[in-house]
């Protein structure tokens, strides 16, 4: 198995707990962040930019500050808007959503455009449906799912609770990504749900777990498929229309996996990131992981493939850092000069040693 | 500095963490009903009338791995309820098994009765003292396997029955199928090559050694001390040197054109294992709960035709996963006892394990089958293994002469 050395690292003082690429700006990357661990003290909302050699495409050579917005309580998750390239929605340890305009928020001190109080306990999750694009979805420790209006945060849409029993903590929530309305939470109860927005009901779920279930994602291509991380070690992969168990289980975390994302680019390849300081790249359907990266020096807490680049991804961890990493078997040459061939594409992977120019 | 209702906040993000950490067990809650499982001891597993222990009667190894399972558990020996002793060749098992009892100190207020089936035996007693203790019969309970092939044969052990009956009977008359016709049976009905199966023996052969010369065995080996002092404490069946190359120079055993042989077939063996169980809630009450290793949480035998009963474990795995709940995925750790290479392969395939979950010590190929003793030694590996390894799951698994198989599914604590 490659471990493979990151791209770029950098500082973001702050131990972060999640990231967000943009959805606009293909070098635009968020991450939430709190002091102390995220275990008490202030949060800060750091927005980065990329910054790639000459001429593009070019590998990643940096990550510069854009802006870093303090709050009073660590943020948790974050969101970019569907709608807007500035906007910006992060989950705050005390139970508030914030929503930013960054260029507002540079000249008005930071101050978020709006700011609610969502749930009874920490906000720890946030995504903006890219089909709806008006709504947003939160996830707290006061075992609730709610979808806002992203232009309306005063008031849910809809407040979808998970059973009263067990732990108290729903931990993630993923709107589908092929059906609009359609969400899934991984919540502290040993499930991860498939809620209907219509019918404000859990469909399906998905009970095989027996501990606290951390983070759920869609597959990109395949709507029947899932993946969720729990704090028993494994990943497993869901087909929603044999729910009762795992079609796959893969192994290889030594300490509770705390996210999992499936790849935009390519349908087998999955991405996790664990409290035991690495994060991993796996084909799906294979049960040992084909990368793993094991620079980080705390919990990783974040892993988001980059919505441009193919095979580019960026980590973040408890140490106060966040990477840059390149994928193995990248699409468009084997991991080797992984550019988005699309015009004014800004980034590439750098070449695979075997392939490098003499 | 910080307000209190942000201090209570990091508070609970801490106690999160913790729990993140430390999760709880895969089964929602700890029931004070689960059956644990405190110790296990086996001794080391000797090649049959040749080996160390070719003058050692059963009752002499047995006592010994008695002696080791109690000892490892720090139960008291009164404190016992019952022992199931799983024992195949003898006519009558369970007064040798009796006198092992009382030669390991256990007094004669514990009880104890001999179980007899075939090569799941030592397993079939797990499962008899578990079902006591989840009945409520026992709180605490020993399952043993023994079996001395030097002492007693396999052509010993047919009683007498009605040959008319018999042969008027097809499946019944199938019960008389030497072994190693089935496994030809096998191979050839579900196309198992000759150069597969001398593979398998190798690959068991290889992984034992490399098992062996780590150490790896040590942990659940309890030497046997001999009448002329000599201590036994290796196994003695692992060939190190063992090739697929050098398995197929071997003739087949038991037919002519027939791809079974002895190199990949398991070994004629002695040996003995114990294992200590409890209910969780008296493990608690008598201050044993530190020495738990795992849980058990499933059991199935399933029924198979006679003529193929090596196919036993492609039925009875699905049954005690089902049992147990979980999916064959979420298993880090499969001990199959390789009757024959033929069989345990086609298992393998038929199931679609992944192989390197698949006896990662070794075999019975390398380490010998002591038929009743089998069950239980497979037990003594898996736990230790788990631990080892950190998985959580590992299944057991046998076929079973006649025309059966046996799993059984264990949680690692």
């Amino acid at each position: 198995m490659a471990a493979a050395p990151p791209l770029v690292v950098a500082p973001v003082e702050f131990a972060a707990c999640s990231l967000a690429w943009s959805p606009y700006d293909e070098r635009r990357l968020a991450v939430a962040t709190g002091a102390n661990f995220g275990i008490v003290g202030n949060g800060a909302q750091v927005v980065l930019d990329v910054r790639a050699g000459a001429p593009p495409p070019a590998p990643p050579a940096a990550l510069a500050p854009v802006c870093r917005l303090l709050t009073n309580d660590s943020l948790n998750d974050c969101a970019w808007s569907e709608t807007r390239e500035h906007h910006l929605l992060a989950a705050c340890g005390d139970g508030s959503l914030k929503l930013w305009d960054l260029e507002l928020a540079r000249t008005h001190g930071g101050r978020p455009l709006a700011a609610a109080r969502a749930h009874d306990a920490e906000v720890s999750g946030v995504d903006w449906s890219s089909l709806r694009k008006d709504l947003v979805a939160s996830c707290g420790w006061d075992r609730a799912v709610k979808v806002w209006a992203a232009e309306a945060l005063h008031e849910p849409i809809a407040t979808l609770f998970a059973p009263p029993h067990g732990a108290p903590e729903v931990h993630d929530v993923r709107w589908a990504p092929h059906a609009a309305g359609t969400l899934a939470s991984a919540s502290g109860d040993g499930a991860a749900r498939v809620w209907a927005l219509q019918s404000g009901k859990a469909e399906l779920v998905l009970g095989a777990h027996g501990a606290d279930v951390l983070s759920v994602d869609w597959h990109k291509y395949a709507g029947h498929t899932l993946a969720t991380g729990c704090v028993d070690q494994l990943i497993r992969v869901w087909d929603l229309r044999r729910p009762a168990t795992p079609v796959g289980v893969l192994r290889g975390h030594r300490l509770a996996v705390r996210r999992v994302r499936f790849s935009p680019h390519d349908s087998r390849l999955l991405l996790s990131c664990s409290y035991d300081m690495s994060a991993a790249v796996w084909d799906a359907a294979a049960p040992y992981a084909l990368a793993t990266y094991a620079h980080h020096s705390e919990f990783v807490t974040g892993a988001e493939w980059a919505l441009f680049t193919p095979g580019l991804i960026a980590t973040c961890s408890w140490d106060g850092t966040v990477s840059l990493l390149g994928a193995p078997g990248a699409p468009h040459g084997g991991g080797g000069g992984a550019a988005l061939e699309a015009d004014g594409a800004l980034l590439a992977l750098p070449r695979a040693e075997a392939s490098a120019p003499t | 500095m910080a307000d209190s209702a942000s201090t209570s906040r990091g508070v609970v993000r801490l106690q999160a963490i913790s729990r993140h950490l430390h999760p709880p067990s895969h089964f929602a809650s700890q029931s004070p009903d689960d059956v644990v499982i405190l110790s296990v001891a086996r001794t080391p597993i000797g090649r049959a009338k040749r080996g160390a222990f070719k003058d050692t009667t059963p009752d002499v190894l047995l006592a010994h791995a008695l002696r080791g399972a109690i000892e490892r558990a720090g139960v008291r020996a009164e404190d016992v309820g019952d022992i199931r002793v799983g024992n195949v060749l003898p006519a009558n098992g369970a007064i040798f098994a009796r006198m092992a009892q009382f030669q390991a100190g256990i007094p004669h207020s514990v009880p104890l009765a001999a179980v007899n089936r075939q090569c799941s035996s030592g397993l079939q007693a797990v499962a008899d003292i578990a079902s006591a203790i989840r009945a409520g019969h026992i709180d605490v309970g020993i399952a043993a396997g023994v079996e001395s092939m030097s002492s007693t044969g396999m052509g010993d052990a047919v009683p007498p029955f009605s040959q008319e009956a018999v042969s008027a009977c097809a499946p019944a008359a199938d019960c008389l199928v030497p072994m190693g016709i089935t496994s030809e049976n096998v191979a050839a009905k579900y196309g198992v090559t000759r150069a597969d199966q001398d593979a398998f023996a190798a690959r068991s052969h290889a992984l034992a050694a490399s098992a062996q010369r780590e150490g790896r065995f040590t942990a659940e080996i309890v030497p046997v001390t001999l009448a002329d002092g000599t201590v036994i404490s290796h196994d003695e069946g692992i060939r190190e040197a063992t090739t697929a190359d050098g398995l197929a120079r071997l003739r087949p055993a038991f037919k002519e054109e027939g791809t079974t042989t002895a190199g990949n077939s398991s070994q004629v063996s002695d040996g003995a294992a114990a294992i200590v169980l409890a209910s969780r809630a008296a493990a608690h009450r008598l201050g044993l709960a530190p020495r738990i290793m795992g849980v058990l949480r499933g059991y199935a035998v399933a029924g198979v035709p006679p003529a193929e009963m090596g196919v036993g474990p492609a039925f009875a795995i699905p049954h005690a996963l089902a049992k147990a709940g979980l999916s064959q995925a979420e298993v880090g750790v499969f001990e199959i006892n390789e009757a024959f290479a033929s069989q345990a392969l086609y298992c393998v395939r038929k199931l679609g394990i992944e192989p390197s979950r698949v006896n990662p010590n070794g075999g019975a190929i390398a380490l010998g089958h002591p038929l009743g003793c089998t069950g239980a030694r497979q037990v003594a590996t898996l736990l230790h293994e788990l631990h080892r390894t950190g998985e959580r799951f590992g299944v057991v698994s046998m076929c079973i002469g006649t025309g059966m198989g046996a799993a059984a599914v264990f949680e690692r604590a």
